[in-house]
């Protein structure tokens, strides 16, 4: 029988310093990634000749290969080819950003179209110009329909941090990553930083939930 | 007012006008007929290049359009062209997030022609004149289908355009709603709107229609007063279509 020592996870500043990390990395890359994706969404929506085709391709490269590769390229494989060494924690995030981003793109994009047919077509017999269209008919409806996805990828984005462990970010995962190799307690370590993830996503999930049920 | 020749539009390989010609005065209503698929929907879109015709010519108050197979027409001389009609449609497709007194001032005011005051103003009035004065402040999806399709109404109306275009406005509705829907619609044909109206509805082609257009194949097959087309009818094909029609 497995004795259990809880004892071992009792490290009140290391954890603290790791969901600290894992929050910041998580907003500061959830919110560049909406950026881009705002910006990446509405030249994919607007058709914008060439640089569609360049969205296209960033969504589709983003999107289609493993969040972890992207991670562990820009950190060891982007300075090799740019000869520039950038600062490791913004290398580190810069995977997580652009993954956030591609999606974000796709979510802006499917929120557009997602609007129907006559919204577009009502607007353009009151001689409506593409932007008034798309900043007072398309946009205000189409956002409403972008929150749940965008905040469901932002959960994701969330529990994705911990593979930035793999590049020494000192986060939740590798917090218990390294207590685990001190104390040999790998069930309560991991178990505990399970919970912290937990008991951070609880709280957001249940809003989400509560917003989509009032909509 | 309306000048259309050998108008014709093709979807790839479909034609579905294969050269309309009509002419349409001022003041009057054009009610347009036939059997589903004959282009009357397409005809109506063409009129607001909602659909850009393949050949042909459309003349509408003073603008004047010619077009040729691949040739595009530019969007801000589409628009130019558009500003002189309005449009209702089948599904109304009022703005779901505007008030119905927002969706009635968005024309005007989103356009920049009036502040939003005036244009304020403006869709009071106009809802006054559809009878909904009192539905000002709700959402569209707090009134019924009739009420939404006069919201339109006025919604179109607040551009002042030369020629209302309606496209089957009351098809969507529950039977009972399209009687107010009509009325609105004949206030306006008394008022000396020009209209072009694809509908169903024969009571509304015989009572208030000035000219009735009955297209068949991409084509005008008749036209005249309705007591002629709806009473006379001369093709088999026309025959056909009104016996088969609930008048």
């Amino acid at each position: 029988m497995y004795e259990f020592d809880w004892s071992v996870v009792l490290d009140g500043a290391l954890w603290l310093n790791a969901i600290k990390i894992t929050l910041a990395y998580a907003v500061v890359t959830s919110i560049a990634g909406l950026l881009i994706g705002v910006v990446f969404g509405l030249i994919l929506v607007a058709r914008v000749p060439v640089l569609r085709w360049v969205a296209s391709a960033y969504v589709l490269l983003f999107r289609s290969t493993p969040l972890l590769v992207q991670i562990v390229w820009f950190f060891y494989a982007l300075p090799m080819v740019t000869g520039y060494a950038l600062p490791d924690w913004f290398a580190a995030g810069l995977g997580l950003t652009l993954y956030m981003g591609a999606f974000s793109a796709e979510i802006f994009r499917a929120g557009v179209i997602s609007i129907e047919k006559g919204q577009w077509e009502a607007s353009t017999v009151l001689g409506f110009s593409y932007a008034t269209k798309m900043r007072h008919i398309i946009l205000p409806q189409a956002t409403r329909r972008m929150v749940p996805p965008i905040v469901s990828q932002s959960i994701l984005q969330l529990k994705n941090t911990s593979l930035l462990s793999v590049v020494a970010v000192p986060d939740i995962m590798y917090a218990a990553s390294s207590l685990t190799m001190s104390t040999y307690r790998p069930l309560e370590v991991y178990t505990f930083a399970a919970l912290l993830y937990l008991a951070i996503l609880t709280p957001v999930t249940l809003i989400a939930s509560r917003y989509e049920l009032k909509h | 007012m309306i000048h259309v020749k050998g108008l014709k539009k093709s979807f790839g390989d479909i034609h579905v006008l294969k050269g309309v010609d009509l002419k349409i005065e001022r003041g009057d209503v054009a009610v347009v007929i036939g059997p589903s698929g004959c282009g009357k929907s397409t005809f109506l879109r063409c009129l607001n290049l909602l659909e850009e015709p393949t050949a042909g010519r459309l003349e509408i108050a003073t603008q004047r359009l010619e077009f040729e197979p691949g040739g595009k027409v530019s969007e801000p001389r589409k628009a130019k062209f558009r500003a002189s009609t309005g449009m209702v449609f089948q599904g109304f497709n009022l703005f779901p997030h505007m008030t119905v007194r927002e969706n009635v001032m968005s024309g005007p005011f989103l356009n920049r022609i009036l502040s939003r005051k005036a244009a304020g103003e403006k869709a009071d009035e106009l809802l006054a004149r559809v009878g909904l004065s009192e539905r000002a402040h709700l959402m569209p999806n707090q009134i019924s289908g009739g009420q939404a399709q006069r919201v339109a109404i006025a919604r179109a109306l607040a551009l002042d355009p030369e020629v209302m275009l309606f496209d089957e406005p009351t098809s969507a509705l529950d039977p009972e709603l399209v009687g107010e829907v009509l009325e609105v619609m004949q206030g306006l044909a008394e008022d000396g709107t020009t209209m072009v109206v694809v509908t169903h509805e024969m009571s509304f082609a015989r009572d208030v229609a000035t000219n009735v257009v009955f297209m068949d194949g991409g084509k005008v097959g008749e036209m005249g007063p309705p007591a002629q087309v709806l009473d006379a009818p001369q093709s088999p094909r026309l025959q056909s279509f009104l016996s088969k029609v609930v008048h």
